[in-house]
């Protein structure tokens, strides 16, 4: 195992896309743990929560400004703990993530700190 | 006499006759909780704790099996669409050639056009479909609906599940 801090990550996937609000297909759901097995070894599995968005890439408006409707969404959290130093390997992961479930926006939290990964084509998506 | 397989949803038939006595003692257990009919989410946190507790690694074709039993839930409960082509597609990559790569490189497909349709992000045209089929040696077959529900259905893979652990 290797040395060294390492900071307990959480992240969200919600379990419909944003573009249409459909549930995902079986396959990426297959992708990412595969992908979190293949670059971390961590085989966690997730817990379902309820959480109140903003789909839209707006850093630190993750709940709806006022006079807006608030999107409820299920989500599955996932808790890992990555080395300090691989913690930008789980942040490109996430972006690939975000493009193979259709999220424009990807909620993550490093050692209790929150950050909102905007979601990028060029980021690529989870890979067979 | 008749292999025992276990079929998934995209009908890739895992093989149960080389099951060792550790992977059929996990399967059962997980026969046993599957049959309670678990939510998704509460099976998808159970099985990767279980497969580790049993030292058995993402080798194991137990861990393909939890996958798609997990997969098999989430459409069960409405938490997953049904497998599609795609669905298919990235399992007969994954399966013949290891990885996406490989493919697209063995067969001078584009490899971001491919991600976005598996990604549901764009849509093949039935000729390229063709091309790419041929090339993994598949064929596009249409069925009744009902048999692909049949297919991935959760009361399948228990059956399936039973025979595994014997």
């Amino acid at each position: 195992m290797e040395e060294g801090p390492r900071p307990v990550c959480t992240f969200l996937i919600p379990v419909v896309r944003d573009s249409d609000r459909r549930p995902h297909a079986p396959v990426v759901w297959r992708l990412l743990q595969d992908a979190l097995l293949g670059t971390f070894g961590a085989l966690s599995g997730p817990e379902p929560v309820l959480y109140y968005r903003k789909p839209d890439a707006v850093p630190g408006a993750w709940r709806p400004e006022e006079g807006e409707e608030p999107v409820e969404d299920s989500s599955r959290k996932y808790t890992v703990a990555v080395p300090a130093h691989r913690v930008d390997e789980l942040r490109a992961l996430l972006r690939r993530a975000g493009n193979s479930f259709d999220q424009r926006v990807m909620y993550l939290e490093v050692g209790g700190y929150a950050e909102f990964l905007e979601v990028r084509p060029e980021d690529g998506f989870l890979e067979v | 006499m008749k292999r025992r397989l276990f079929q998934t949803i995209t009908g890739r038939a895992l093989d149960l006759e080389r099951l060792d006595a550790n992977e059929r003692e996990f399967l059962a257990a997980v026969q046993r909780r599957y049959k309670k009919e678990p939510r998704w989410s509460e099976f998808a946190a159970w099985w990767p704790k279980a497969l580790q507790r049993s030292g058995l690694s993402a080798e194991s074709v137990a861990y393909r099996i939890c996958q798609d039993l997990e997969a098999r839930l989430g459409i069960a409960q409405g938490k997953i669409s049904a497998p599609d082509y795609r669905d298919s597609l990235a399992d007969l990559i994954d399966e013949r050639y290891g990885s996406r790569y490989r493919f697209c490189k063995a067969t001078g497909t584009d490899p971001g056009h491919l991600s976005r349709i598996l990604a549901g992000r764009s849509e093949l045209s039935l000729q390229t479909l063709q091309r790419l089929l041929e090339q993994l040696d598949a064929a596009l077959v249409i069925e009744p609906g009902k048999a692909s529900t049949e297919r991935f259905s959760r009361e399948r893979a228990v059956r399936a599940l039973a025979a595994a652990a014997r």
